[in-house]
C-alpha cells in the first residue's frame, strides 16, 4: 500500500506527499490575500507565506512574510510558524513567535497551510488580548487604538 | 521563478480536486473531494468510520489516535476501538481512483471540443470560482455526496449521461462499478432522458425499473460468475470518444452483454458483496507499558516474531506502529497481507522513523545531559529547578551555543543550505530529551528559537548575577 515512495527519505514521504498536495491546491485555488511556497525545492518542510493585513485593522494593506516548518511527524503535529516581518501584535512577541491555539494544542491534522495563514489573518483582525505575549500591545489595543496605530 | 519549474515536476503526479474543474463537469470535483482522507489528502485507504460520522483512511486516523483520542474533524472524542471499516467506501474510491484519469482525459474540455455540443464553453469557465468555495465548505459531510448545480442544469447533466454511457462504451475492459452507479443515480435528471446505466452489465434501463428490478437481478446473476482478477487500471491506453456516439448506444451494448469480459466490470462490486468480516484474527490489544516489566515487553514482542533490539523505548515506539499496522489490515481492510508482509512494513517504518537517535553526534548539551542525572530534568519544568545553579554550572555552553547560533543564522542568510549549526543545537537537544524517558513530548515542541531566547535569557541573568 506504501508501494510508490518516490521521495529520497524512505517513509518519510507521508509528509512530503500531503506538502505536495497542499501546494497544488493553494495553487491551483489561491485565497484572497494569503499565499505560501515552499523555500526551496529541495526541502518541502519549509515554507514561506505571505498573508496581507486584514481591511479596517491597523494593518490593513501590509504584508507580513511567515516562516513555516513542517516536522516529519506532520500533519499530527502543527508546524512550527512564526512571522519573519516584525510584527507589533498583542501575541506575537518580539522574535516573531506566535500564541495561537490551533498553533498549540488545539491542532488537528485536518488543519493545513491556508487554514493556518486564514486563522493568522483573523488573528491580525482578533487578537486574543487575555494572553498576551506582547503585554504592552494587548494594552493599547484595548484602551487607545490611535497610539497603537502609530506602531 | 527558477525553483518553481523542478518543483512541478514533483508535484505533477500530485492529483487534486480542482482538476475538474477544467473540465465539462466540474462538480465531480466534490466528488474528489470527498472521497480524500483529511489527514494525508490522498484517496482513502481502507477507510474507517468513527462513531461521529466522518471517514479517514484506516492507518491515518490510527496514527493520530495515538497521539490524541478525538476526531480531528469535529474534536468529538473517539478511540481505535471504536472505528468500523467502511468496505463500500473502500471499493467505491478504488474504482473511482482508477478511473479518474480517464474521467479527466475525456471530460477535458479543451480535447473534447465536439462533444460540448450541450454545454456552452462559457458556463464551464464560469463555474468553477463559484464552485470551489462551496466544495471547500462541503467537505465537512462525508456522508452525503451533493451534486452542486450549475446554471445550465439539465443539459450539462444530460451531457454527463451521454459522456458516461460512451465513456464506459469506449473502454472495454476496465474496472468500475460502484461510482458508475452513483454517477448515474445522482445525476440522471428526472426527465423525459432517464435512462441509467446498470453498473454490472452495462445496458441501459429506465432509473426506476433499474433500482428496484435490474440491479437485484444482475447482481445475483453476477455473483454467481468469478469475478477476473482486478486488472491493472489501463490507465494508459486512451479512450477515443466514439464519434458517431448517439447511433452506437445500442450496439456495442448488446455485444458487451454476451462477453464474459462483464465480469471485469463488476469486481470491486464483488469484492464489497464478499467482504464479510472474517473474524479470525484478532485484534491487537493496547498496551499499559508502564506496568510491564522490559522482559515482559520482549516476551510479547518475539511472540509476535518482532525484533527485541533497542531501547525501551524503540520497543514501544515498534509495539504501537505494529499493532496499527495489524488492526488496520486484520480489522479494516477488505484484502488482508499475510504478517510477513506486515513486519516487512514495521521494518521499512523503522529505517525512517525509530532508528537509534544520533546520540554519537556530540554537543555540548546533549554531552551534559547525558552526564546530568535524570533529576535535574525532572526539575526543568517545574519551580524546584535551580535555575541559578544551572545557569552558573553552564554559562560557558550557553555563550558558546548562543555564538554558535548567531554566527548559524548569519550563514544560513548568505546561503541556505549551511543552516545547520543551529539546527544541529536543536536536534541534538531533542534527541537527548529522547533519551531521556521522563521528558513529556511537551518539551520537544519547544520551537528552537524559543530555546533560543530561553539561552539566551539564562546567559544574560547568569551574568547579571555573577554581577552580583
Amino acid at each position: 500500500m506504501e508501494g510508490s515512495s518516490k521521495s529520497k527519505i524512505p517513509d518519510g514521504h507521508s509528509v512530503v506527499k500531503r506538502l505536495q498536495s497542499e501546494l497544488v491546491q493553494l495553487m491551483m485555488s489561491p485565497s484572497p490575500g494569503l499565499s505560501a511556497f515552499p523555500e526551496s525545492e529541495e526541502d518541502l518542510t519549509k515554507w514561506c507565506g505571505i498573508i496581507t493585513g486584514p481591511d479596517g485593522t491597523p494593518y490593513e494593506g501590509l504584508r507580513f512574510k511567515i516562516a513555516l516548518d513542517f516536522a516529519q511527524t506532520y500533519p499530527y503535529a502543527a508546524p512550527k510558524v512564526r512571522f519573519v516581518s516584525p510584527m507589533w501584535h498583542p501575541n506575537v512577541d518580539m522574535s516573531g513567535n506566535i500564541c495561537l491555539d490551533i498553533l498549540k494544542d488545539q491542532w488537528s491534522a485536518v488543519y493545513n497551510v491556508q487554514t493556518i495563514l486564514l486563522s493568522l489573518q483573523s488573528l491580525l483582525e482578533e487578537p486574543n488580548n487575555s494572553s498576551p505575549l506582547n503585554a504592552v500591545a494587548a494594552e493599547l489595543w484595548d484602551n487607545d487604538m490611535q497610539e497603537y496605530k502609530k506602531n | 521563478m527558477p525553483r518553481k519549474a523542478k518543483l512541478e515536476e514533483q508535484i505533477s503526479s500530485v492529483t487534486d480536486p480542482r482538476d475538474f474543474l477544467r473540465t465539462q463537469i466540474p462538480e465531480l470535483s466534490d466528488v474528489d473531494t470527498l472521497l480524500r482522507c483529511h489527514i494525508c489528502k490522498g484517496f482513502l485507504k481502507t477507510p474507517v468510520l468513527t462513531p461521529c460520522g466522518h471517514t479517514f483512511c484506516s492507518l491515518c486516523i490510527r496514527e493520530y489516535l495515538n497521539r490524541e483520542l478525538k476526531c480531528p474533524l469535529c474534536l468529538a472524542e473517539l478511540r481505535e476501538s471504536m472505528l468500523k471499516s467502511e468496505f463500500m467506501v473502500s471499493e467505491l474510491v478504488t474504482s473511482y481512483a482508477s478511473l479518474r484519469a480517464k474521467l479527466l482525459e475525456f471530460l477535458d474540455s479543451s480535447k473534447n471540443s465536439r462533444t460540448v455540443a450541450l454545454t456552452s464553453d462559457t458556463s464551464v469557465i464560469e463555474i468553477p470560482e463559484h464552485h470551489t468555495k462551496i466544495s471547500n465548505d462541503d467537505t465537512n459531510d462525508d456522508d452525503d455526496i451533493q451534486i452542486i448545480e450549475t446554471r445550465e442544469s439539465r443539459p450539462s447533466k444530460r451531457t454527463s449521461d451521454l459522456v458516461l454511457m460512451s465513456h464506459k462504451k469506449s473502454r472495454k475492459d476496465s474496472s468500475k462499478s460502484g461510482i458508475t452507479s452513483l454517477f448515474s443515480k445522482t445525476k440522471s435528471p428526472p426527465s423525459q432522458q432517464d435512462l441509467a446505466n446498470c453498473p454490472i452489465c452495462g445496458k441501459s434501463y429506465h432509473v426506476e425499473h433499474l433500482q428496484r428490478i435490474h440491479l437485484d437481478e444482475c447482481l445475483t446473476l453476477g455473483a454467481l460468475d468469478q469475478p477476473e482478477p482486478a486488472n491493472s487500471s489501463s490507465i494508459a491506453e486512451k479512450a477515443p470518444p466514439t464519434p458517431e456516439k448517439s447511433s452506437a448506444v445500442v450496439e456495442p451494448i448488446a455485444k458487451r452483454s454476451i462477453k464474459p469480459s462483464v465480469n471485469v466490470e463488476t469486481t470491486h462490486y464483488n469484492r464489497y458483496i464478499e467482504s464479510a468480516q472474517k473474524k479470525n484474527v484478532t485484534r491487537l490489544a493496547k498496551l499499559n507499558f508502564s506496568s510491564m516489566s522490559l522482559q515482559q515487553l520482549k516476551n510479547k514482542l518475539s511472540s509476535l516474531k518482532l525484533p527485541t533490539i533497542g531501547t525501551r523505548q524503540q520497543m514501544m515506539n515498534r509495539y504501537n506502529h505494529y499493532e496499527m499496522l495489524w488492526n488496520s489490515n486484520f480489522i479494516d481492510s477488505i484484502n488482508s497481507v499475510d504478517e510477513r508482509e506486515l513486519r516487512r512494513r514495521l521494518a521499512s517504518w523503522e529505517a525512517s522513523h525509530n532508528g537509534s537517535e544520533p546520540i554519537q553526534r556530540t554537543s555540548a548539551i546533549s554531552k551534559f545531559l547525558n552526564k546530568n542525572p535524570t533529576s535535574v530534568m525532572e526539575g526543568f519544568k517545574t519551580d524546584r529547578f535551580d535555575r541559578k545553579g544551572w545557569m552558573r554550572s553552564h554559562q560557558k555552553v550557553f555563550r558558546r551555543l548562543m555564538k554558535e547560533a548567531k554566527e548559524g543564522l548569519k550563514r544560513s542568510r548568505k546561503s541556505r543550505p549551511e543552516n545547520v549549526s543551529a539546527d544541529e543545537a536543536k536536534e541534538t537537544y531533542d534527541s537527548s530529551l529522547q533519551h531521556n524517558e521522563s521528558i513529556s513530548s511537551e518539551t520537544n515542541a519547544v520551537p528552537s528559537n524559543q530555546l533560543l531566547t530561553k539561552a539566551d535569557t539564562f546567559a544574560t541573568s547568569s551574568q547579571s548575577s555573577t554581577a552580583l
